[in-house]
């Protein structure tokens, strides 16, 4: 047991919590000079009345100081858009993004699934900011999701399963 | 009322006005007279003659419990072993009758129909009224002796997504809107055989649902009259060319027409739900009432009648041209032996077996049927291979009758001659075995072994999850961990 009491070194931290599979998002806002994005995984919903969804931002985060006063939008990534992912991840080259037009908060075009929200509260997250927004408006398409587990990435495919698994 | 007879299931049709497109004609009624569909027609009328007939009517029906008039054994809710012995004996008969050939026989889902009434309570679950949907929709199939198919699988467009979103939506067949009194339906769903000269269609669940809104307008299971409006069948060609019973022996009497269907704004009143928009009902449709174990019986059943049939006519065959005693042909007749033989102890184990489920239905154990299902698809691709192989070039001497009877009828006599039968007997039973391996006629009966249950791959998939192994590998375990 002493163990779990000395602090745990961010390498065994990362080495548990790459094992927990999450989908991708790419949340997205209004920055000084037009549309921002960050990947992130740490999004999860809260409530359902009212709406709620939750992400972690890092302090450190480019995106930070914007993020916890603005409107922004969660964009669930669909599988064929890893290279979304490690764009907004900072990668270099790895795509062009494409905005929605007519969008009142930024967001990705065609997202497998997107929920729009305005901010309702942050709260202290050590070295991360809890940031809770109100949903405001959403949309969802057809498709298999990317996921994120081992620091790889990977798919969860939409169910295909015909009559021979119902009989 | 009470079983049919031949007669009045002809009248019956006579009196439907189903909408069918068959080779660029569009068919709205007296399909009991189209070249396509007559003599399938006909063999249908003899199957209901069957349970009049004195030899069977004893095995065909029972009395109705609430007529008191004799009704189709198929729909006897068994509760004994002897009940058990009768529906399979009175499948086998239908079965016989066409040598397995017929895959849709009414018994097949008067088998399913039975299962799910038994099971009204639990259909009852969502919504009263579907328990007694089911119940009265059973109690009228009994007692009209109603000849149904069904249409399960939605449109082959992309496979890569599910059932529910073939074209974003917009094609597979759906709930588009409800009334006061119903549902309508628009949309495809991919076949019904038998589906222009039968009574009534079931359209039962399909693909697994998510409990999601978007599979809400999915989530139904219902049944309508072959002429309801809106509903329209879209035929293959058809595979009995109206050529004489002695050239197309098969063709010429048992060829069941498989349809794509359209629902154009059908409207479906409620009292013919059974269910609506509950997935999870959906997705428990057959196993939670055990249709599929009871459905799978017959099935069982009329393979062994095909199996049987084959191994008649493969040894017809190498009788009549003396090759009995060649090792290899003893190997492929003892294949046919061995599977007729295999599924024979199948259908007893399923009903030595047998057990009361939870509506007081005495079930078949489904482990052999399973485990028969998932062999019969590949098993019967061997038997036209077998009988190509063995009839050889003979499958091509294969004149008509009217050659037979023409001017070439000496040399037929002379030269088509075999070990065993004259020219004629071996061009005759040639022609039976053209058309049980080499015709169109044989092609599709082996594309209908292979995936009428659904597709063998996923199937095995299913089967797999749902085998319980844990005691095997505890087994095997312990051997490991002995000293
Ligand atoms: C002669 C005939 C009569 C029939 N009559 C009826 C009837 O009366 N009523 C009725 O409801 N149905 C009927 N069927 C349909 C039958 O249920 C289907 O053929 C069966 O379920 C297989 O589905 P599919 O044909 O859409 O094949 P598909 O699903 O399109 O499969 C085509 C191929 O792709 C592969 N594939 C597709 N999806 C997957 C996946 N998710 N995973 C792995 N492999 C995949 C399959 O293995 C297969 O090789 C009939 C079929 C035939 C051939």
């Amino acid at each position: 047991m002493s163990r779990a009491l000395a602090p745990p070194s961010p390498g065994a931290l990362r080495a548990c919590m790459s094992r927990f599979t999450t989908g991708v998002t790419v949340v997205t806002y209004a920055g000084e000079d037009g549309p921002r994005g960050a990947t992130m995984n740490s999004f999860t919903s809260v409530s359902a009345d009212p709406a709620l969804v939750l992400v972690s931002v890092a302090r450190r985060a480019r995106c930070h100081d914007q993020l916890i006063d603005s409107s922004f939008c969660v964009n669930i990534l669909g599988a064929e858009q890893e290279p979304l992912a490690r764009l907004f991840a900072g990668a270099q080259g790895a795509t062009e993004p494409r905005w929605a037009t007519a969008a009142r908060v930024p967001r990705l075009t065609n997202p497998l699934a997107w929920v729009e929200c305005e901010p309702w509260q942050a709260y202290d997250g050590g070295d991360h900011t809890l940031l809770v927004g109100r949903v405001t408006d959403l949309g969802h398409r057809d498709g298999d999701a990317l996921t994120y587990a081992w620091s790889r990435f990977g798919t969860a495919a939409e169910s295909t399963d015909g009559i021979e698994h119902l009989i | 009322m009470a079983a049919r007879t031949g007669k009045e299931y002809m009248e019956r049709l006579a009196a439907s006005r189903p909408t069918v497109h068959i080779q660029g004609e569009t068919v709205t009624g007296g399909i009991q007279d189209h070249p396509a569909f007559r003599n399938v027609v006909q063999t249908y009328a003899e199957l209901f003659d069957l349970q009049h007939s004195d030899e069977h009517k004893d095995v065909l029906t029972y009395t109705s419990p609430t007529s008191g008039e004799p009704v189709g054994t198929s729909f006897l809710t068994p509760k004994t072993p002897d009940d058990l012995v009768k529906r399979r004996k009175a499948f086998k008969v239908w079965a016989d009758h066409s040598n397995g050939m017929l895959g849709r026989t009414g018994d097949y889902m008067n088998s399913s129909l039975m299962a799910l009434a038994s099971a009204a309570d639990w259909f009852a679950q969502a919504n009263p009224a579907f328990g007694e949907n089911i119940r009265r929709y059973y109690k009228k199939a009994r007692e009209e002796d109603l000849l149904c198919t069904h249409t399960l699988i939605p449109p082959q467009v992309n496979r890569a997504v599910a059932g529910t979103q073939q074209a974003g939506g917009k094609l597979a067949a759906r709930i588009v809107k409800e009334d006061d009194n119903g549902v309508v339906i628009r949309g495809a769903r991919m076949l019904a055989t038998i589906a222009p000269f039968a009574d009534e269609m079931l359209v039962f669940p399909s693909t697994v649902l998510r409990g999601t809104p978007e599979d809400k307008p999915y989530s139904y299971a219902f049944a309508i009259p072959n002429d309801t409006p809106g509903l329209r069948y879209i035929a293959r060609e058809p595979l009995d060319y109206d050529r004489p019973r002695h050239d197309h022996p098969l063709a010429s009497r048992f060829e069941e027409s498989d349809c794509v269907v359209v629902f154009d704004d059908v409207h479906v009143p409620y009292e013919r739900c059974f269910a609506l928009g509950d997935a999870e009902l959906c997705n428990g449709f057959y196993s939670q009432t055990s249709s599929v174990v009871h459905m799978t019986h017959q099935v069982v059943t009329r393979t062994t009648a095909k199996t049987e049939y084959i191994l008649g006519l493969v040894s017809l065959l190498t009788e009549a041209i003396g090759i009995e005693q060649f090792q290899h042909v003893q190997e492929d007749v003892a294949e046919i032996i061995t599977t007729l033989e295999m599924l024979r102890a199948f259908l007893r184990a399923a009903e030595a077996d047998a057990e009361v489920n939870e509506y007081g239905v005495l079930t078949p154990a489904f482990a052999p049927l399973n485990a028969a299902r998932n062999l019969y698809p590949k098993l019967y691709q061997r038997f036209p291979q077998i009988l190509r192989k063995l009839g050889a070039s003979g499958l091509m001497a294969t004149p008509t009758e009217l050659d037979i009877q023409g001017p070439a009828a000496a040399d037929i006599e002379a030269y088509l001659q075999s070990a065993t039968l004259s020219g004629p007997e071996r061009v005759k039973l040639f022609r039976l075995v053209w058309d049980t391996c080499v015709s169109a006629f044989s092609s599709r009966q082996a594309l209908y072994e292979y995936y009428f249950f659904g597709d063998p791959v996923r199937m095995a998939g299913a089967y797999v999850k749902s085998y319980d192994r844990e005691p095997y590998k505890a087994r095997v375990q312990v051997f490991l961990d002995r000293a």
